[in-house]
């Protein structure tokens, strides 16, 4: 889905200046402002939608100005998207995205990491929803020991309760054990 | 992702709890499970994630259990069964103590059956499942195995279905009379029985009742009609009857007497019927399928 249409410059009654951590200020239209429950419910809180109301700068002391410019990079792209609504994700059966979504995305994990924090912060439901989502499809497919190599998490479970012996590497393949077995007799169709 | 292969590992586990709790709600089944592999703090953290989401369906039909997750109500939809070949190759995360196995393969495999069973129950918090597949042709030792294990683990009514391509009957004999576990409903899929008298008795006021004969040509005869008469089952599905017009008759007028009070639906499929000896002595309207009826 694409919803871009050509954007207007915030003007001083339609916007809100934020700072980041580091001192950099950013003019942020209050349109875009929408998708972050956080700065949405201050906006709301210190009627800032009100032309007569005077904007203080809102600090945002958890936040970079390199991270403050990926996000408004998201929300000027979702600007016109729907309200996000969560899906039934938890039974969703496949990772897909957009291909503006995933060269977005295609940072550092150091930057993804700050990246996710900050859209926690700010409360942006698609943006935190769709990097969980990316994040859980690096590990889709993998084993256990794949999985302690692209997290690089030392295992401590060799003395764990589950287990009584060394753990050996596992080389089976991804869809290993996912098999359509089925578990017979099916509920009847009434 | 290019740059994403050079940088340094995500830090999952240095993620604030809320966000990691997300990231592992994304988590498919199979992805679950190997997680809680990859370290005992990994295996806590599924642990306190609020993960009960799916229907969980263990079968130990075969050597090793298929275990099957699926979205609630929608067994039939997007299922995911993680079979006995994932289970086999990670025997090695278990604590089973390899020195002290049986030689016996059979023990063996149902050993790690129950730890894997187990592991699940503990990994998801689970004190209910939503069914339990046996095979109906089990030795006596594994039912007792697997019915003492249900016996400590399984508070709560729950379904059982057995079938196979044979039914030993001292083994379900077994099984029933050491089952502590209410039962609510019960499928039994079960090869040339003459008769289950001993025990069948005991299920006749289940909340559903399944019974699978093998063909018409091998029905149904462990049940009859004078057993479905004096239930009191709440849905009746069986396949493969041997039900004659005359017990069809002798049900619809018990029903119309008041027996039977909490029957919401009763299937019975028999090879060939006349309707009209079905409803001998039943005073009968024709339905007029242009007439919708509301009920209240």
């Amino acid at each position: 889905m694409s919803c871009e249409e050509p954007t207007t410059s915030p003007t001083p009654e339609n916007n809100i200046t934020v700072v980041s951590s580091d001192g950099k200020e950013f003019l942020l239209d209050l349109k875009l402002t929408e998708q972050s429950e956080t700065l949405a419910r201050l906006i709301s809180n210190f009627e800032y939608d009100r032309t007569d109301v005077k904007k203080d700068p809102v600090p945002l002391g958890n936040i970079t100005s390199a991270q403050m410019q990926k996000i408004i990079e998201w929300l000027q792209h979702h600007r016109y998207y729907p309200k996000w609504e969560q899906n039934d994700i938890h039974y969703s059966t496949s990772f897909t995205f957009e291909t503006w979504v995933e060269e977005y995305l295609n940072i550092p994990n150091n930057e993804m990491f700050e990246l996710l924090n900050a859209a926690n912060y700010l409360n942006i439901p698609r943006l935190f929803s769709t990097i969980c989502r990316i994040m859980a499809s690096r590990i889709t497919g993998k084993s256990a020991e794949q999985i302690r190599t692209v997290l690089n998490i030392k295992t401590d479970v060799k003395n764990d309760v589950y287990t009584g012996i060394p753990i050996q590497e596992d080389s089976s393949s991804s869809e290993d054990g996912m098999s359509e077995i089925s578990l017979s007799p099916s509920p009847p169709p009434i | 992702m290019d740059e994403i292969s050079s940088s340094p590992a995500f830090p999952l586990l240095k993620l604030p709890y809320v966000v990691l709790n997300n990231v592992i709600s994304n988590f498919k089944q199979r992805e679950i499970l190997e997680f809680s592999f990859v370290s005992k703090k990994c295996s806590s953290i599924i642990k306190t994630s609020n993960l009960f989401r799916f229907e969980i369906r263990i079968s130990f039909k075969e050597n090793l259990p298929v275990v099957s997750f699926t979205p609630p109500g929608k067994f039939t939809l997007g299922n995911c069964h993680i079979g006995k070949d994932y289970f086999e190759t990670r025997e090695n995360y278990m604590k089973v103590d390899m020195n002290k196995l049986s030689r016996d393969v059979d023990e063996k495999n149902l050993l790690f059956s129950i730890t894997w069973a187990d592991y699940i129950f503990d990994l998801y918090h689970l004190n209910n499942i939503a069914g339990i597949y046996l095979s109906s042709n089990s030795s006596l030792n594994k039912t007792n195995t697997i019915v003492e294990w249900l016996n400590g683990r399984i508070p709560y009514p729950m379904n059982f279905f057995f079938n196979g391509s044979e039914t030993n009957e001292n083994g379900l004999k077994l099984f029933f009379d050491r089952l502590n576990v209410n039962i609510r409903e019960l499928s039994l899929q079960l090869t040339v029985v003459k008769d289950l008298k001993p025990f069948i008795r005991r299920f006749l006021d289940l909340d559903r009742f399944e019974a699978y004969g093998k063909s018409f040509t091998y029905p149904i005869k462990w049940i009859t009609m004078d057993y479905i008469l004096s239930s009191t089952f709440k849905s009746i599905y069986m396949r493969y009857t041997s039900f004659t017009e005359m017990d069809f008759n002798r049900f619809i007028k018990g029903w119309l007497n008041g027996n039977h009070s909490r029957i919401e639906s009763f299937y019975a499929d028999v090879q060939q019927m006349n309707p009209d000896l079905v409803i001998d002595g039943i005073e009968v309207e024709e339905r007029v399928d242009t007439v919708k009826r509301v009920f209240t």
